[in-house]
């Protein structure tokens, strides 16, 4: 199965080095990832608030990638694999 | 009434369900063999009171079709499709008897001649099976061990410890001299045997030869045992036996053979300097002692759970059971490795160490560097990149 999501990764750069919803809240997170349409940088799911998903649902942004030191693997939410 | 009744377990089956997200419990509860998994902890966390009495229990679930019973090595295994669950489960007390089940229906008895209640034990039957172990063990402690971890529930919170083998990988990076078997043993030994027991416990491992002929010991009250390895299982529970009555250092040489007992740590005054003092007696000796010590690698486990590798002065990995929710720093690590392009060195302009780091840049990234302390000598380092993890020192 190939992703059909890939041509809504635009060229971004990340809006912030934090989960900025998380900070706004008090709250800590565990791992940060990036939406490859938009640039919002928002908490993983093993985070408490799961950022990055709630993102993915009400903006529609099909795939993040990982912005954890080294890491650049990137997630289709809606194929649920990595892409 | 049976009609109630398994409405009633239906209802308490979901209300654990919700329960688990909630808390982000890892446990693969919404795949299909998830139904049967999410049974066998709703049990063994309410099981039935029998004249006052909390039995134990134990299952052991396979996400395969059936259990995997050839690779249970057990003297009973009764297979008993036909009899009735609830009485199966009365038969398995947790320690040395527990219900097999696999998703295709399939059900059974398994019964060992040893107890696999310890957290070890049932890790390694975790390994060799590859199915789920849950228990309801002493002080109605629930546990299951599952292929990334160790997720307990003590009445409180829910907890998850990862695997000793997957920080094995963050301890191989910054210490590829280190044997591979040595550091599984090592690893196995810390996390599920000595900190799972509530057992502290220092051990120096050397890297390259005698480990007597490290420099910063102190040999005065030194002891050498019979020939035990921490590279053979076998021989762990007699290393839990002496270590649980020991406070001074293990040496271990390359090959995982226990060299000495007793023996003391040392350090020199610009040790003192560098290397702050951070946790407990044992942890900063260990982290000065390795500071001195290239050619030597320290796992430290605290009677209170964690353990902790330190190597030229640093902490390479430590692994503690954390609350699922509340801020778990390292109880989730990166199911992948990481990206070698984002790999790099810094020297600290302090403590003139060469420090192992992983990156992540963007060319447009406009939010300037990221300032993190050196985790030998704590001087603000800048770094860079958009994100900068260090992993650890270089060997020299
Ligand atoms: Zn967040
Ligand atoms: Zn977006
Ligand atoms: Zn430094």
């Amino acid at each position: 199965m190939t992703c059909a999501h890939l041509d809504q990764i635009r060229p971004v750069r990340p809006n912030s080095r934090r989960c900025e919803e998380c900070v706004a809240q008090g709250d800590g997170w565990v791992h940060l990832r990036m939406c490859l349409t938009c640039g919002i940088v928002a908490c993983c799911d093993s985070s408490p608030n799961r950022h990055a998903s709630a993102h993915h649902a009400s903006a529609g942004h099909p795939i993040a990638r990982s912005v954890e030191p080294g890491e650049s693997w990137r997630w289709c939410y809606i194929d649920e694999e990595l892409v | 009434m049976r009609e109630t009744e398994s409405r009633l377990v239906a209802r308490r089956l979901a209300r654990l369900h919700d329960e688990l997200v909630d808390h982000a419990v890892p446990l693969p509860i919404d795949t299909a063999a998830g139904r049967l998994l999410l049974e066998e902890v709703d049990y063994a966390r309410f099981p039935p009171v029998h004249e006052g009495r909390i039995p134990p229990y134990g299952a052991i679930v396979s996400f395969g079709t059936r259990p995997q019973w050839e690779k249970l090595s057990a003297p009973t295994k009764l297979m008993s499709d036909d009899i009735d669950l609830t009485l199966l489960r009365s038969l398995a007390d947790g320690r040395s008897s527990f219900v097999v089940r696999g998703t295709g229906g399939k059900q059974g008895i398994v019964i060992f001649d040893r107890s696999l209640e310890s957290e070890a034990s049932a890790a390694r039957l975790r390994a060799e099976t590859g199915a789920f172990v849950v228990q309801r063990v002493r002080d109605g402690l629930v546990r299951v061990c599952g292929p990334d971890g160790v997720v307990s529930w003590e009445g409180v919170e829910w907890r998850f410890k990862p695997l000793a083998e997957q920080h094995a990988a963050q301890v191989r990076r910054v210490v590829p001299q280190l044997d591979a078997e040595v550091l599984a043993g090592l690893m196995e030994l810390c996390v599920h045997w000595l900190s799972a027991g509530q057992v502290g416990a220092t051990l120096v491992v050397a890297l390259r030869g005698p480990a007597r002929l490290l420099h910063y010991l102190d040999h005065s009250a030194a002891t050498t045992p019979p020939p035990l390895s921490v590279a053979c299982r076998d021989h762990f529970p007699a290393l839990r036996s002496v270590l649980a009555q020991r406070d001074r250092a293990v040496l271990v040489d390359p090959d995982g053979t226990v060299a000495a007992l007793d023996v003391g740590l040392s350090w020199s005054d610009r040790a003192d300097r560098m290397v702050a003092s951070v946790g407990g007696m044992r942890h900063t000796s260990a982290r000065r002692f390795s500071f001195e010590e290239p050619d030597a690698v320290v796992f430290v486990v605290s009677q209170d759970g964690p353990a902790t590798v330190f190597s030229d002065g640093t902490p390479v990995t430590e692994v503690r059971a954390d609350p699922c929710l509340s801020g778990f720093p390292l109880a989730r690590l990166s199911a992948v490795d990481p990206d070698r392009d984002g790999e790099t060195t810094v020297t600290c302009p302090h403590c003139e160490r060469v420090l192992l780091v992983d990156q992540t840049r963007f060319e447009d990234w406009d939010g300037g560097p990221e300032r993190l302390p050196c985790p030998v000598c704590g001087t603000t380092l800048s770094l860079d990149a958009y994100r900068s993890a260090i992993r650890g020192v270089v060997k020299p």
